[in-house]
C-alpha cells in the first residue's frame, strides 16, 4: 500500500484540470435546467435556481433550458391534437362550408410539417391561457398567424372567426369505461344512476374585423360568460401604429 | 513500545493519518476513475456515425423547412421576429440579422454547410458553423420546433467537441487515398469528452421522459394506454393500429416496456454486461414508437443518441483496466 503511494503518480496534463472545472460546470448547468423547468417550472427549487447567474443564458445558447420531460403521449386536454380553423364568421351553425382553411390540413403530406402547424396550433392554445389576464397578449399570435393565413389562401379582407380546437386523444375503450363517473338523477319511480358525460373542452374563438384605417385586423376573443371581450390589433398593426 | 505505555497523543495522530491515507486513496481513486472515464484517448469510429446521422437529420430539419420558409422566417410570415422575441426571450438566431431579400440565399447556404458536416469535411470549423446555422432555424421560430428538435440539439453541441470528422468522412476518405500515410488518426481524448456528453446527456433525457410518463396527469402511461393514445394521433402514426383497442394487455405489455426502458436504461446502461442489452432495446423501442406515432425524426435523433452508447475498443471497461494495469 504505502510503496503504491510513494510511487511518483504520472500527472495528467493540464488541460484536463480546465476540462474538468468546464464539464462540471456544463453538468451542474443541466441540472439547473432541468430543475427550473421540471412539471411546467412549478418547483420552488427551480424557481430560486433561475437566479443562478449566467446558467440559464448558457441553457438557452445551447438550447438545453428544458427538462426534457415529454410525456410522448398522454390522456390529458392539452396532450391532445390541436387544430386551428378559419371560419366564415356569419356561417350558420351546421354549415360543411364553414371551415375555410384547416391547419394542418390532411393535405399536408410529410409529418414534420403536420407536427409543425400542431405545435404552433398548441401554442396559441398555451399562451391563450398563460395570457389569460392580458388581452393583448392572448391575441398577439393568433391575430398574426389568421391574418397572414388570410393572405396566404388569397381570401378577401371580410371578417372571419378563428378557431383552436383541442381534439382529446383517442382512448382505449377499456380506459374509457374505467374513467365513466355517475350521477343519481331523479327520474320516474326514483333515483337513477345516469352516465356524466365529459364535455369537450371549448375551442379557441378569435372574432377577426378587418380594419382599413390601420390595414391590419383587429380582434376579440370569445370571453366567457360574465367577462368582457376586448378588441386587440395585430402585431402588424401596432408597429404601424407606433411608426406613425 | 508496549501498547498500554503508549501516549494518549499518538492514538490520535495514528487516526489522524488513517483518516487522511483513507481521504487520500479515495481521492487518487476518484481522480483515475473520473480521468479515465473522460480522458481516455479514443477513435471517432462512433462520433463519426453519430455525426452522419445527426447531420442527417439535420439536413431533413432545415429542409423540410422548405415549402414554409417564408410563413416561418419571412418578415411579412406568421411569427415576426418582434413578436418571437416578445415571446421568447434571451434567444438569438442568425436570422434575426438576415436581409427578408436574403432569406433564400441564406437556406441555401445553411444546407450546403449542413452537408458539408454531414460528409466530414472542414473540421470542428463545419461542426460549429452546421450547429449554428441549424440552431439559428430553431430558435429563429421556436413555437414549432418540437422534442426532435431538442433532442437533435443536444447531439450537434456535442459532435463540436470531438473529431468527428477523423472516421467515416471525405476527410478520411482522402487521407487514405491521396496521402503517403494511409493510416487512421491517433485516437483524441475530446472524441470520449463528446461521446460521454452525449451518453450523459441521452441517460437524463430517458430518465426524464420516464418520470414524466408516470407523472402524467390520467396516469396514461401507469394504466397502460400510452401507446394507444400516441398510435391515435390523426394522420400520423406509420401503421394502423386502432386493432390495438381489442387487445388491452398487449397495448399495456407495449406501454410498460417502454417506460420500464425509460427508467432502467439511464441506470444499467453504465453496467458493461447490461449495455448491449439496453443497446438492443433501446432500438426496438424507439423503431416501436416511431412505427406508433409516426414521430419518425424524434424516434431517429433517440436512436442516434443511444449509439453513442456503441463505444469504440478502447473505451471498453476489460481494455480500460488493461489500460490502466
Amino acid at each position: 500500500m504505502s510503496s503504491k503511494r510513494n510511487a511518483a503518480p504520472v500527472a495528467p496534463p493540464s488541460w484536463q484540470s480546465i476540462a474538468t472545472v468546464l464539464i462540471i460546470l456544463h453538468l451542474f448547468c443541466l441540472l439547473i435546467g432541468v430543475a427550473i423547468n421540471i412539471g411546467g417550472g412549478k418547483s420552488l427549487v427551480g424557481q430560486s435556481l433561475r437566479n443562478v447567474p449566467f446558467a440559464r443564458q448558457y441553457l438557452r445558447g445551447l438550447m438545453m433550458d428544458l427538462a426534457y420531460d415529454f410525456h410522448l403521449a398522454g390522456a390529458d386536454e392539452d396532450d391532445g391534437v390541436h387544430r386551428l380553423e378559419l371560419v366564415k364568421v356569419d356561417a350558420p351553425p351546421n354549415d360543411p362550408d364553414a371551415v375555410l382553411a384547416e391547419l394542418p390540413n390532411a393535405a399536408t403530406q410529410s409529418r414534420i410539417r403536420r407536427q409543425r402547424y400542431q405545435q404552433l396550433a398548441y401554442h396559441v392554445a398555451f399562451f391563450d391561457k398563460l395570457f389569460a389576464e392580458n388581452n393583448d397578449l392572448r391575441t398577439k399570435l393568433p391575430l398574426q398567424v389568421a391574418e397572414r393565413w388570410v393572405k396566404s389562401q388569397g381570401l378577401p379582407t371580410d371578417s372571419y372567426l378563428l378557431r383552436c380546437v383541442k381534439v382529446p386523444s383517442k382512448r382505449l375503450p377499456r380506459a374509457i369505461e374505467a374513467d365513466i363517473t355517475y350521477a343519481y338523477v331523479m327520474r320516474e319511480g326514483g333515483l337513477r344512476q345516469q352516465v356524466v358525460e365529459k364535455p369537450l373542452p371549448d375551442p379557441i374563438k378569435i372574432f377577426m374585423v378587418w380594419d382599413p384605417n390601420e390595414g391590419h385586423y383587429q380582434g376579440a376573443r370569445e370571453a366567457a360568460l360574465g367577462q368582457r371581450a376586448l378588441v386587440a390589433g395585430s402585431t402588424a398593426a401596432k408597429d404601424t401604429g407606433a411608426g406613425k | 513500545m508496549n501498547p498500554r505505555f503508549e501516549e494518549p497523543g499518538a492514538k490520535t495522530i495514528k487516526l489522524m493519518q488513517a483518516v487522511t491515507s483513507y481521504f487520500e486513496d479515495l481521492n487518487a481513486a476518484v481522480g483515475a476513475a473520473w480521468n479515465r472515464f473522460w480522458f481516455t484517448a479514443s477513435p471517432a469510429s462512433t462520433l463519426g456515425m453519430i455525426r452522419i446521422a445527426a447531420g442527417l437529420l439535420a439536413f431533413y430539419a432545415v429542409a423540410t423547412y422548405y415549402p414554409d420558409l417564408e410563413l416561418w422566417f419571412g418578415d411579412d410570415g406568421m411569427l415576426p421576429l418582434e413578436m418571437v422575441r416578445s415571446l421568447y426571450d434571451g434567444q438569438w438566431s442568425l436570422l434575426d440579422y438576415v436581409p427578408a431579400n436574403m432569406l433564400w440565399p441564406a437556406y441555401w447556404v445553411a444546407l450546403v454547410v449542413i452537408g458539408l458536416f454531414t460528409l466530414g469535411v472542414g473540421g470542428r470549423i463545419t461542426a460549429i458553423a452546421a450547429t449554428v446555422v441549424t440552431f439559428s432555424f430553431f430558435t429563429r421560430a421556436p413555437l414549432v420546433t418540437g422534442e426532435f428538435e431538442s433532442i437533435l440539439s443536444f447531439i450537434l453541441v456535442y459532435l463540436c467537441i470531438g473529431q468527428a470528422d477523423d472516421a467515416y468522412s471525405l476527410k478520411a476518405y482522402w487521407r487514405r487515398h491521396t496521402t503517403t500515410s494511409p493510416l487512421p488518426p491517433p485516437p483524441s481524448p475530446f472524441n470520449t469528452i463528446s461521446l460521454r456528453l452525449i451518453q450523459i446527456h441521452t441517460a437524463l433525457a430517458c430518465l426524464m421522459m420516464g418520470w414524466a410518463q408516470l407523472a402524467a396527469p390520467e396516469s396514461a402511461w401507469w394504466s397502460g394506454e400510452g401507446i394507444f393514445l400516441a398510435a391515435g394521433r390523426p394522420n400520423m402514426p406509420l401503421i394502423d393500429l386502432s386493432g390495438l383497442a381489442d387487445h388491452p394487455r398487449l397495448t399495456a405489455a407495449w406501454s410498460h416496456a417502454i417506460t420500464l426502458y425509460l427508467l432502467a436504461m439511464p441506470v444499467f446502461i453504465w453496467n458493461r454486461w447490461a449495455r448491449p442489452i439496453f443497446v438492443i432495446a433501446g432500438g426496438l423501442v424507439w423503431l416501436s414508437f416511431a412505427l406508433a406515432s409516426g414521430w419518425v425524426p424524434f424516434c431517429a435523433a433517440m436512436l442516434t443518441a443511444t449509439a453513442a452508447f456503441v463505444e469504440p475498443p478502447e473505451l471498453r471497461p476489460a481494455r480500460e483496466l488493461a489500460t490502466a494495469q
